[in-house]
């Protein structure tokens, strides 16, 4: 997230605590796109108090480590967790984005390939999937350039089936982003 | 006197349109907002009327012109109110009068603490109008005006920090003479009878200045001729800051409103100007909302809320709305500004006009405050929102308490460090204490510890030394808790069966993570100069970084059922940093997780607990903000969760976090000071919250963004005042209470009926006190809670199911009987 927004990264960072977000100016197809990306802390207990965040959120992006399998496995648990709590329209067309990060670490150490998180990204119906590095900045812009993307072409679905009465919380150039950042 | 108090079945009179300004609120209570039109209208020669009429009651095919006026000099012809004082039929609060029947007007420039001026109109009758206020920022009069102003000479500029007052003022005075009063600040008599001898100042044609002001006026006459803008150039801007002393008004004040060179003539006078802080404050905001507008989410739906005043962006008028960096955008004016510090961290931070404003607005604030004399920087501490909660409580006590003048607003007690030599001088030959435990406490309190002080006074606030222990007892003690240590971590350390458990390396992992993010730039953490022992961590460590893992872990296995859970890592740290014995830290860690814990319950209770208790302790104190808060759905207060969490540790600077933890830890005022701190910085910010910030997410950001740059010295005195007026304010309604009860039990009669129900009804008013807002007021005399384990099982034991759902019931009982 702060590689993306601000071209940092810090070894420095502290575990997120609450939730905080940053906002980044993309330009999609000629639209001026404003995102917000939301942080809520890793832990499972504090998800309860993140529940705010996830509603009217037009992605949402899960993060694992591909050094340690343990956050990979939990990626199902939380698809599921996000789409019982931000309950949205259609749960079953849901943009999620998976990125598995820390590509920068030795190749030795890697646990979970490419190739296994490919395959769970198809049975879910054809998550988008990225390998990246917050601390080398690979991977970072192409994937937020993606979340943006399938956030934004989310939102006009939902402006053309919409009814007035129940307006969607999100204006025309503006996109909130939920990012579980799991590691 | 031309008031009529006829109430007409015709709507109103005929009139031509002089002036109008629209958005002039009437504020009937904290969430009621009236949005008006003022206008000055002429009937027939020489008959001037002022008005305000609600928006809603204008017809749309007169509203523009309205809108018009003030930057067209051609007359419309618009219905205003038949002359009455109050004219029932529109709206409790439309008035129009004539002007001979005004005596007076009391003006309230815009100001650091009120974004928005008002202006009262006393009427001859004795009566008097209420507060308009002036919301310049979304009157489409102003921004008309402002509009036409830019594409005109320089010199209109000027205009575009005169706020709404000043043109009612000046333009009442080209019309009947206007007097400023010499008694107060901003009162201004309507003199409409020459022989009338009131006691006001001649009319001067120049403001004298003081002697040590004297270079400015050249400055700011060369400035307004060349350029209005540059009218508070750095200079001046700074001088006028130093010497509390404004810059005169240039010349062209008269802005957009094109008066007859005659018109002006006698009625030259000192105009309510604001202060140039809000002044550019005010121009600063024009300009960045109106280029930003579409950037942020200004002009975002707000349809569902109440606050639905700001929908009026003034958007329609912006080409491209792309972001640029901010700085060329600014009036050179503010880009002086920008040379601050303060306020060039805030841009490099930049996320939305809004937050950015409310950041600049803060640090300005913050200054200006600081250049006010000790004695009565605290003065409006706690008084806020109440102005209209009296009437809804019928408690008047608030007023008493509240009042300036009153010699019962409390003061804080803040003093110099405990220094070891002190510290030393509380215990006898033996190492007894002999001054008493809340001799202690409350020096603490009052003056945290000096840095080597601080490890025996925390060994004993954490609950690990008893405070009625010898010094040899003490010796003893220490070594009996670090073989207890050593035997606790030996469940782990080195038992495969234990270390290899999928579970145990899950949390090692998690501790590991944090441990390498927590407090690294402080020097005991920062080095890595050892290899990793950890197999999946790819990073060097250090001695200490280590020790903190062990305790960590040991801690997990310690304490079972709650285990290592994120943040225990932040309240760690500094603990250790202090006592750095592995072993004595690891049990004066254990003493502060015994209070701390529950934040960190897997059903969250306990943070749900804290964020109830301030929840309600916000109702309490502060209605207003509180309303504001519920208005922009950060009612759960979300935004505090990490100030609970972690007791600010993310908040403040390291030594900071010490000094407040010295504090948090006395119990001296209250086992829950921690939330006085919390409201402490909310009150600090509380203004620029309300004028600034309308949703969640911006006040979410905006707090998360306070971190390190709170001032923790002004916090605490602030917390500490807070404390007595939340005492007072509870005693006062406790009070109220018992003696209405008494008055219904002293009229049992049936001739007493209605009484008893007007007292009933007074007593439901009250505001509402439950338990947890009642154990603010717990202290460590009061609770005799001293972070003994008795404490701890109890808390244990609601770890269990059963005690859980338990818990739970207390809260939908607890939520049940909080009001609303």
């Amino acid at each position: 997230m702060n590689q993306y927004v601000n071209k940092k990264f810090s070894t420095q960072y502290k575990a997120t605590i609450g939730a905080d977000f940053l906002t980044k100016e993309v330009m999609v197809d000629d639209k001026l796109v404003t995102m917000q990306i939301w942080d809520t802390a890793g832990q499972e207990r504090f998800q309860s108090l993140g529940v705010a965040f996830y509603r009217g959120a037009d992605c949402c992006v899960l993060v694992y480590d591909v050094n340690t399998p343990k956050s990979f496995e939990s990626l199902s648990s939380w698809v599921d967790e996000f789409l019982v709590q931000a309950s949205p329209r259609n749960p079953d067309s849901f943009p999620f984005v998976v990125l598995g990060n820390k590509i920068d670490v030795d190749e030795s150490k890697r646990m979970v390939s490419a190739r296994r998180a490919h395959q769970w990204c198809e049975s879910k119906g054809g998550i988008p999937h990225f390998e990246t590095s917050a601390k080398e900045a690979i991977n970072v812009e192409q994937a937020f350039q993606t979340i943006a993307k399938n956030a934004l072409a989310m939102e006009s679905d939902v402006e053309l089936y919409s009814d007035l009465n129940d307006p969607i919380r999100i204006d025309n150039d503006s996109t909130n982003d939920f990012g579980g950042c799991a590691c | 006197m031309e008031v009529s108090n006829s109430h007409n079945d015709t709507p109103g009179v005929p009139a031509k349109l002089l002036f109008s300004k629209s958005k002039v609120f009437v504020k009937p209570s904290a969430n009621t907002k009236i949005p008006g039109i003022l206008a000055i209208v002429e009937r027939s020669p020489g008959d001037y009327l002022l008005a305000w009429k609600p928006e809603s009651s204008i017809p749309s095919d007169e509203a523009q012109k309205f809108d018009e006026a003030v930057s067209d000099d051609k007359p419309a012809t618009v219905t205003v109110p038949e002359p009455t004082v109050i004219s029932e039929q529109q709206s409790p609060y439309a008035f129009s009068t004539g002007l001979k029947a005004i005596k007076s007007i009391s003006v309230k420039p815009p100001s650091l603490n009120q974004w928005y001026g008002s202006m009262v109109i006393n009427f001859q009758s004795g009566e008097s109008s209420p507060p308009l206020w002036f919301h310049d920022d979304e009157s489409p009069s102003t921004i008309l005006q402002r509009k036409a102003g830019q594409e005109e000479t320089s010199e209109r500029d000027n205009n575009s920090t005169v706020w709404g007052g000043d043109e009612i003022i000046k333009r009442l005075a080209s019309l009947v003479n206007v007097q400023k009063s010499n008694e107060q600040g901003y009162l201004y008599i309507l003199n409409n009878d020459q022989n009338l001898t009131l006691p006001t100042a001649p009319v001067k044609k120049q403001r004298p200045l003081s002697a040590s002001f004297a270079d400015a006026p050249k400055v700011d006459k060369q400035a307004a001729t060349s350029s209005g803008r540059a009218r508070s150039s750095s200079s001046s801007f700074n001088q006028a800051l130093s010497y509390g002393v404004y810059p005169m008004p240039p010349p062209s004040f008269m802005g957009g409103i094109a008066l007859p060179p005659s018109a002006i003539g006698e009625s030259v006078f000192d105009p309510p100007r604001m202060d140039p802080l809000v002044a550019t404050l005010k121009e600063a905001k024009w300009n960045l909302l109106e280029k930003f507008s579409q950037v942020t989410r200004f002009s975002r739906n707000t349809a569902g809320q109440t606050f639905n005043a700001h929908s009026t962006a003034p958007a329609q008028f912006l080409d491209h709305p792309l972001t640029r960096p901010i700085v060329p955008l600014l009036p050179p004016s503010v880009q002086s500004l920008a040379n601050n510090e303060t306020v060039k961290a805030t841009m490099d931070d930049y996320d939305s006009a809004r937050v950015f404003l409310a950041k600049w607005a803060a640090g300005l604030a913050n200054q200006s405050e600081k250049s006010e004399p000790f004695d009565q920087r605290y003065r409006h501490v706690g008084i806020w929102g109440h102005d209209d909660w009296e009437e809804e409580t019928a408690l008047g006590v608030f007023e008493v308490l509240n009042s300036d003048s009153d010699n019962s607003i409390p003061v804080h007690t803040r003093t110099s460090p405990v220094t070891l030599e002190q510290w030393n001088s509380f215990f006898d030959e033996q190492g007894v204490l002999s001054v008493g435990q809340p001799y202690v406490r409350e020096a603490v309190f009052r003056g945290c510890l000096a840095a080597d002080a601080r490890k025996d006074a925390w060994l004993f606030l954490t609950g690990v030394f008893p405070w009625d222990s010898s010094e040899e007892q003490r010796e003893l003690i220490k070594k009996e808790r670090r073989d207890a240590y050593q035997s606790l971590k030996k469940q782990w350390q080195d038992v495969p069966e234990v270390t290899g458990s999928e579970e145990f390396c899950e949390q090692k992992h998690r501790i590991d993570k944090d441990v390498h993010r927590t407090d690294r730039s402080v020097s005991l953490f920062a080095n890595e100069n050892l290899p990793n022992p950890g197999s999946s961590m790819y990073t060097s460590t250090n001695h200490h970084m280590e020790v903190v893992k062990d305790i960590l872990c040991t801690y997990n296995v310690y304490n079972k059922e709650l285990g290592y859970v994120q943040g225990m890592s932040d309240l760690l740290t500094p603990v250790y940093a202090v006592v750095i014995e592995e072993e004595l830290a690891f049990w004066a860690f254990v003493g502060f997780m015994d209070r701390m814990q529950a934040n960190f319950y897997r059903d969250q209770s306990g943070m749900h607990r804290q964020l109830l208790t301030m929840d309600m302790m916000l109702q309490f104190m502060d209605p207003s903000l509180y309303k504001h808060l519920e208005n922009t759905e950060s009612f759960n207060l979300f935004f505090c969760f990490r100030w609970l969490l972690v007791w600010f540790k993310r908040e403040f600077s390291w030594e900071d976090v010490l000094s407040l933890w010295d504090v948090l830890f006395t119990d001296h005022l209250s086992t829950q000071f921690h939330l006085f701190v919390a409201l402490a910085i909310l009150d600090q910010h509380r203004n620029v919250i309300m004028d600034h910030l309308k949703h969640f997410d911006e006040i979410l950001k905006y707090i998360n963004d306070l971190a390190l740059t709170i001032d923790l010295d002004e916090t605490l005195q602030r917390a500490e005042i807070l404390f007595h007026q939340f005492q007072q304010r509870m005693e006062a309604v406790d009070k109220k209470r018992s003696d209405l009860k008494k008055d219904i039990k002293e009229h049992p009669g049936w001739s007493d009926a209605e009484r008893r129900m007007n007292t009933k009804s007074e007593m439901d008013k009250l505001p509402h006190i439950n338990a947890l807002l009642r154990s603010l007021l717990d202290n460590s005399t009061s609770s005799n809670s001293e972070n003994t384990p008795s404490t701890r099982s109890r808390a244990n034991s609601m770890l269990s199911d059963d005690a859980k759902s338990r818990d739970d019931d207390s809260f939908v009982h607890l939520e049940k009987s909080s009001p609303q």
